[in-house]
C-alpha cells in the first residue's frame, strides 16, 4: 500500500502536493492540545492529593491576648486533635511561614504590620481516613470560640472545575482539528477524482474495481498522513519541551535558584507548573502520526467509494 | 460455453433528445467468431462497440454479454464483465503518465497477477507488436502508430473473451496492420470472440470474416463467403480465420 508506483499521477496535483504540510500543522495543534490535556490532568491529581490528605486549623486571637494564654488554647487545641482518630500529625505554623503565606496579599512586612494574625496549626490525615468534621469542629469551637476548620474543599472544587474546563478546551479543539483534517482529506480526494476522471474511467474500462482506485488515493492519503504526522507531532513535542523549559527558567529566576535544582520538583510549591510528561504520555503522542494516517486513509477510502458509487 | 458471447435484441440508442444514432438493432456473436463492423463516419460503429464494453446503457431493448442481461447488472457487476472484454479505442486511451509497459500492465494489474509474471508477459508482448525497445517510454514520446500498439497490447494481455477494436489499424502501415490483424486471428483461434470496426475496405476484402454492416443507422450481416447475400442480423456462427 506504501508502494510508490500509482496508476494515478496523485502526486503531481497542486492540492495534494500541500497536502502533508497541512496535514503536519494540524496534528501540530492537535499534539499540543492533547499534551496540554495530559499535563492538566496530572495537574488536577497532583493538586487534589496533595490538599485533600490536609487540614488547616485557623485559631483567631484577640490582639490583647497573652502570649501564656495563646499558648494554653493552642496546646489544649493540638492535644484534642492528636487524640482525634484519624488524625497522623499536627504542626503549628511560625510567624515566618504564617508571612510567607499572606506575603502575595500583604507583601513582604506583613508581620510588622500591626493586625491580629491567626494561629495556624497544618493537620495530616492518615490515608483514606475520613474524619468527622462537624464532631471536631464543635469540639474545637468550645476549647476556643472561633476556631475554624479548612479542608481547602472549596479550593479543590474551584481549581479542579477551572481544569475540567481546560480539559473541555482541549478535546474540543482536538475535536475540530479532527473535523477539519478530514474535511481537508475529503476536499483534497475529491479534486483528485475530478482532475483524473479521464484515467478513472479508463481504469475503469479495463476492469477496475471501485475499490482498486480507492487504494490509489488511500496509500497515497496514508503516505501524507504518516509524514505529515510525523512533522506536526515531533514540532509539537519541540515546543512542549521548550514551554517546559521556559518556565523552569522563569521559576529560577523569580526564586533566584538555579534551574537544575528545580528537576523533579513543582516549579511553584503548590501549584505543580510542571508541564514534563510521562513516558506513556509520549508514547500516546507518539502514536498521533500512525492515527492521522490511519484517518486519513479510511476517510480518502471513503470519499472514493461514495463518489463513484454516485457515477451510475 | 452454453451461452452467447453477445446477444442485442431491438436495441436502439439515442442521445438525450438528439436523433437515433442505433435503431432496432438485433445480431448474436457466438464464442470463437469473428467479425468486422463496417460503416462509413458516424454510422454508429463506436456506439455499437460501447455498448459491448458497458461504456453505454442502450436507450432501449436487451443486451445481453456473456449470457447476462446488462439491464439486470449492478455496479458491482461491471469488473468482473468488463476484465472479460479487451477494447482497442480508437483514440488508444493510453495513461499519458505511465510507461508502455505500466499501460500495457494495467489489466493484469486490476486482475491481481504477480508483478512478475506481469513483467514477463508484458516484455514479450510489446516485443511481439515491435517495441522491445520502448517499454519504458511515455506515451507522449512515441509515435502515433507505437501508441496504437500499446492500446492494442494493452487489449489483448489478459486475453480476453471479447475482444473490441475500434480503427485498431488506422496509424500503422500496411504491413503493421495486417501483423496486427494475425495477431486478433491468433487470439481468435484461440477461442477469442473478435469484433474489429474498420472503415478500411481493402483491409476488410483481404480476410473472409463476416461483416456487421451498419447503414442508417440499422445493421446488416454480410458473409464474403456467399457474396451477393446481405441479411438482416440475427445469430453469427464461428467463422473461419484466414486472409482472402
Amino acid at each position: 500500500m506504501l508502494g510508490l508506483r500509482s496508476d494515478l499521477p496523485l502526486d503531481r496535483d497542486a492540492a495534494a502536493r500541500f497536502l502533508p504540510w497541512i496535514l503536519g500543522f494540524m496534528v501540530y495543534l492537535a499534539a499540543l492540545a492533547i499534551g496540554a490535556a495530559m499535563v492538566v490532568d496530572r495537574l488536577a491529581d497532583r493538586w487534589q492529593a496533595g490538599l485533600t490528605g490536609n487540614l488547616t486549623i485557623e485559631v483567631p486571637f484577640d490582639p490583647d491576648l497573652g502570649v501564656t494564654e495563646k499558648s494554653i488554647v493552642i496546646d489544649r487545641i493540638v492535644d484534642v486533635l492528636s487524640a482525634t482518630p484519624g488524625i497522623a500529625g499536627t504542626t503549628l505554623l511560625d510567624d515566618r511561614e504564617i508571612a510567607r503565606l499572606l506575603e502575595p496579599w500583604l507583601g513582604v512586612s506583613a508581620t510588622e504590620l500591626d493586625i491580629p494574625l491567626p494561629a495556624l496549626i497544618a493537620v495530616t490525615l492518615r490515608p483514606g481516613v475520613v474524619i468527622d468534621r462537624a464532631s471536631l469542629q464543635a469540639g474545637l469551637a468550645a476549647i476556643h470560640p472561633g476556631t475554624t476548620i479548612d479542608d481547602h474543599g472549596a479550593w479543590i472544587d474551584d481549581a479542579l472545575a477551572f481544569l475540567r474546563g481546560l480539559n473541555l478546551l482541549a478535546a474540543l479543539l482536538t475535536g475540530l482539528v479532527l473535523a477539519a483534517t478530514t474535511l481537508t482529506i475529503v476536499f483534497v480526494t475529491r479534486t483528485g477524482l475530478s482532475i483524473h476522471r479521464g484515467v478513472i474511467e479508463i481504469v475503469h474500462l479495463i476492469g477496475a474495481t471501485d475499490s482498486y482506485v480507492a487504494q490509489q488515493f488511500q496509500a497515497q492519503a496514508l503516505r501524507h498522513g504518516l509524514v505529515g504526522g510525523a512533522f506536526g507531532t515531533l514540532l509539537a513535542a519541540a515546543t512542549l519541551l521548550g514551554i517546559d523549559q521556559l518556565l523552569k527558567q522563569s521559576a529560577a529566576l523569580a526564586g533566584a535558584l538555579p534551574a537544575a535544582q528545580l528537576d523533579g520538583l513543582d516549579l511553584a510549591p503548590g501549584m505543580g507548573l510542571d508541564l514534563r510528561l510521562l513516558p506513556w504520555q509520549w508514547a500516546v503522542l507518539a502514536l498521533l502520526p500512525v492515527a492521522t494516517a490511519f484517518i486519513a486513509m479510511l476517510t480518502a477510502r471513503w470519499t472514493v467509494l461514495r463518489s463513484l458509487a454516485r457515477l451510475v | 460455453m452454453g451461452w452467447l458471447v453477445v446477444l442485442f435484441d431491438q436495441v436502439s440508442v439515442q442521445y438525450g433528445a438528439g436523433p437515433q444514432i442505433l435503431r432496432d438493432i438485433s445480431f448474436t456473436l457466438a464464442p470463437g467468431s469473428f467479425h468486422f463492423l463496417v460503416g462509413r463516419s458516424g454510422a454508429g460503429k463506436s456506439s455499437l462497440l460501447k455498448l459491448m464494453y458497458l461504456g453505454l446503457r442502450p436507450s432501449s431493448g436487451t443486451v445481453s454479454l456473456f449470457g447476462r442481461d446488462v439491464a439486470s447488472l449492478s455496479r458491482r457487476d461491471f469488473p468482473a464483465i468488463r476484465r472479460r472484454v479487451g477494447v482497442v479505442f480508437q483514440d488508444f486511451r493510453l495513461i499519458p503518465h505511465l510507461s508502455a509497459l505500466d499501460n500495457v500492465a494495467l489489466p493484469l494489474r486490476v486482475a491481481g497477477v504477480r508483478e512478475a509474471d506481469i513483467r514477463r508477459h508484458c516484455g514479450e508482448l510489446l516485443s511481439w507488436v515491435g517495441l522491445a525497445d520502448h517499454l519504458g517510454a511515455l506515451p507522449e514520446t512515441l509515435s502515433g502508430g507505437q501508441q496504437q500498439r500499446v492500446a492494442i497490447a494493452r487489449a489483448v494481455i489478459a486475453r480476453p473473451n471479447l475482444l473490441l477494436a475500434d480503427e485498431p489499424t488506422g496509424n500503422v502501415d500496411d504491413v503493421i496492420g495486417l501483423r496486427l490483424m494475425y495477431l486478433f486471428e491468433e487470439l481468435n483461434k484461440l477461442g477469442t470472440t473478435v469484433v474489429v470496426a474498420t472503415h478500411n475496405d481493402s483491409l476488410v476484402s483481404r480476410f473472409t470474416h463476416r461483416q456487421l454492416r451498419l447503414e442508417q443507422n440499422s445493421l446488416r450481416v454480410f458473409d464474403p463467403a456467399q457474396p451477393g447475400r446481405s441479411r438482416p442480423a440475427a445469430a453469427a456462427s464461428p467463422s473461419s480465420p484466414g486472409p482472402a
